[in-house]
């Protein structure tokens, strides 16, 4: 039975392990009411687990105990809490044989077995096991990069929780306490077990890095055809520009009709070129709608502008479900905007990329110069542009993943999409 | 009262925009009162959410550890939309002309050019001007329609579609409302002058009672008038 003095530490060493999750899932602690509650009794649980016999149960417990606390406490999706508390138990694991084995060398044989009996000194090696992946984390930028790169990795693959549970479960039937406590027949089943681990890793690593390889690949595709977009764009402005220049010169020299003639032209031609630099801050995959909707509306004079205040847009990069809808949704809203803005220099179009708690948030500001109906608009088949369909609008409506809300002020167009997380 | 929220987190910006506010304080018949915030905080959020009272926000546009100046305009047009925001910023005229209408923002000043006397200039107008921020509002079926009453400039009946037209300065909007209902979420400035149009006042230069139109300070020439309405019009003209 442990003294108070003694939980306490082991409270201590369980804190530092939640601080090291907070540090793996990149967040700032909240100090509530409900985060408290969450780690105080998943500390309470973690502790019964620890001192459960079977190996499997308990690893599993803590296992789940991590997800738990970073799940509710750090606010991260079931996926990514999976994987970061997969990471810190494989830390703290190999913090603790690394620690151990310190111990044991630099310790007599016989009070290094003694060593059970003592359990203050049990738990302050818990602490110093526990503090040493947080140590490394915040001292090292280079294992904390390389940490990182892991965690991302592992978030992207779809394999890895039906692989990693698997290899969990195997290693955990054969764990060091059974070696120290069967006889040597055993470590041949050990051996094979271990081998079979390895095989299955490789295997997953083999199959992962092949996905990885295609991946990169698609990118290269789609990178190249961004950059083809804005070439084609940048060579039409530059050409633009010329010409605007070129008809000028014209007009102050031309006798009267040609005067006539050249303005003709230049407004037939709309020389003004707008700006849409500010895509970059839109998720990358996304950008390619949005310049070859512009290329295809052949409205030069927008001007397209985006505050994107996501902090964390990696979750909904890699969540492809979430992506793919989100996609969809800024698509059809660019695809209105654009249409509807007219073809002057004051046109505008504005994203905002933002979030709450448990909603991504994509509103969208134009400005129009067409008649609307109140009533018909987003319905299905209403539309103001030619040759379409008016589906766009009664699809992000009628969607029941997304919340969709319109607002019309004066001439200005908003469109607001709630996306649950 | 009139108050002034200036979010600044450069101390020199801050102490030169608080003393251009203070030489205005002697000038108006009515109090001022100026706070002064680095960035977002739980005071402002609180203020900001409240919004009791008539309000000028100065920001900065970029604030060190705090939410930007845009973010924080956008938290205060989800409360308020009838304070003013002024943006002490470096960014470029596209920038601006979308958030000055996503935003409605009152003026962009350049903080290193000229910051002093654009921001008197604004002051003085903001102070001086007539708020009319009265709205006519309309649920759709899948929108809602917020119109500025000033920006409204005749509404009539599209005796075809059945509808009522809405014309504005900028658009025009069909909605399923009569005209008496509509006329009953107006105000006074907007009367009857046939049975078929609205027409608000304010926007009319003059009445032609013999051609039977109204012409309007753009130029528009709305062609609903009726001798039935004239005393009507006349009376407040």
């Amino acid at each position: 039975m442990l003294n108070l003095p003694e939980y306490l530490l082991l409270f201590i060493s369980y804190i530092i392990v939640v601080i090291t999750l907070f540090n793996l899932s990149k967040t700032k602690p909240k100090i509530n009411l409900i985060n408290i509650l969450v780690v105080i009794i998943t500390f309470i649980v973690h502790f019964i687990a620890s001192y459960n016999n079977n190996g499997l149960i308990r690893s599993f417990t803590i296992l789940i105990v991590y997800v738990l606390v970073v799940k509710i406490v750090c606010n991260k999706d079931i996926k990514k809490s999976y994987v970061i508390s997969f990471i810190e138990y494989t830390l703290i694991i190999l913090s603790e044989i690394f620690i151990t084995l310190m111990v044991s060398i630099f310790m007599n044989p016989d009070n290094f077995i003694k060593l059970d009996n003592f359990s203050f000194l049990k738990i302050l090696i818990s602490i110093l096991v526990a503090l040493a992946p947080y140590l490394l984390l915040v001292i090292s930028k280079k294992f904390a990069k390389v940490i990182d790169g892991i965690i991302n990795f592992l978030n992207k693959s779809k394999a890895f929780i039906f692989i990693s549970i698997l290899s969990f479960i195997l290693l955990e039937l054969y764990t060091l306490r059974y070696i120290y406590k069967t006889d040597l027949a055993n470590h041949n089943m050990a051996f094979v077990i271990i081998l079979l681990i390895a095989v299955i890793f490789i295997c997953f690593l083999i199959i992962e890095l092949y996905a990885k390889k295609v991946l990169e690949g698609k990118n290269e595709d789609l990178t190249n055809m961004n950059l083809n977009y804005l070439k084609i764009i940048n060579t039409d402005k530059i050409y633009r520009h010329n010409i605007k220049h070129q008809l000028n010169a014209i007009l102050s020299v031309g006798n009267k009709k040609t005067k006539e003639l050249i303005k003709e032209y230049q407004k037939e031609y709309n020389l003004e070129y707008g700006n849409i630099d500010d895509i970059s801050k839109v998720p990358y995959g996304m950008q390619g709608i949005i310049y070859q909707k512009v290329i295809e509306s052949k409205k030069y004079n927008l001007n397209i502008t985006v505050d994107n205040f996501i902090k964390d847009i990696d979750n909904l990069e890699t969540n492809s479900k979430l992506y793919n809808i989100a996609s969809q949704a800024i698509g059809i809203m660019f695809d209105n905007a654009i249409e509807a803005a007219p073809n002057n220099p004051n046109s505008y179009i504005h994203l905002i990329l933002d979030e709450c708690v448990d909603e991504y948030i994509f509103k969208m500001y134009n400005n129009f110069d067409k008649e609307i109906n109140l009533d018909k608009l987003g319905e299905l088949g209403y539309t103001l542009k030619e040759k379409h369909q008016g589906v766009g609008l009664n699809y992000l409506i009628e969607n029941k993943q997304l919340d969709t809300k319109i607002i019309l002020k004066d001439n200005q167009f908003m469109v607001c999409v709630k996306l649950k997380k | 009262m009139i108050r002034f929220v200036i979010v600044e987190d450069d101390e020199k910006h801050r102490k030169q925009i608080r003393t251009i506010i203070d030489k205005f304080k002697y000038k108006l018949s009515q109090e001022v009162k100026t706070y002064e915030y680095k960035g977002l905080n739980k005071e402002l959020e609180h203020m900001i959410k409240t919004c009791d009272q008539r309000t000028v926000y100065i920001l900065d546009i970029e604030l060190e550890n705090s939410k930007s100046g845009i973010e924080i305009a956008s938290m205060i047009r989800e409360y308020d939309w009838d304070s003013e925001i002024i943006f002490i910023t470096n960014h470029d005229k596209m920038f601006e002309t979308a958030h000055r209408n996503v935003y409605e923002v009152f003026d962009f000043i350049e903080k290193y050019h000229n910051l002093d006397n654009r921001l008197t200039k604004d002051i003085k107008i903001i102070v001086d001007k007539n708020i009319d921020k009265k709205m006519f509002t309309y649920k759709g079926r899948n929108a809602d329609l917020q119109l500025y009453l000033h920006t409204i400039k005749f509404i009539y009946r599209d005796k075809e579609d059945r509808k009522a037209i809405i014309e504005t300065d900028t658009s025009t909007f069909s909605v399923n409302l009569s005209l008496k209902e509509i006329q009953q979420l107006l105000d006074d400035r907007f009367k009857m002058v046939h049975r078929s149009c609205i027409v608000n006042t304010d926007k009319v230069v003059k009445y032609d009672w013999t051609n039977y139109k109204i012409i309007l300070k753009d130029g528009t020439e709305v062609n609903y008038l009726s001798k039935k309405y004239r005393k009507e019009v006349e009376k407040d003209a």
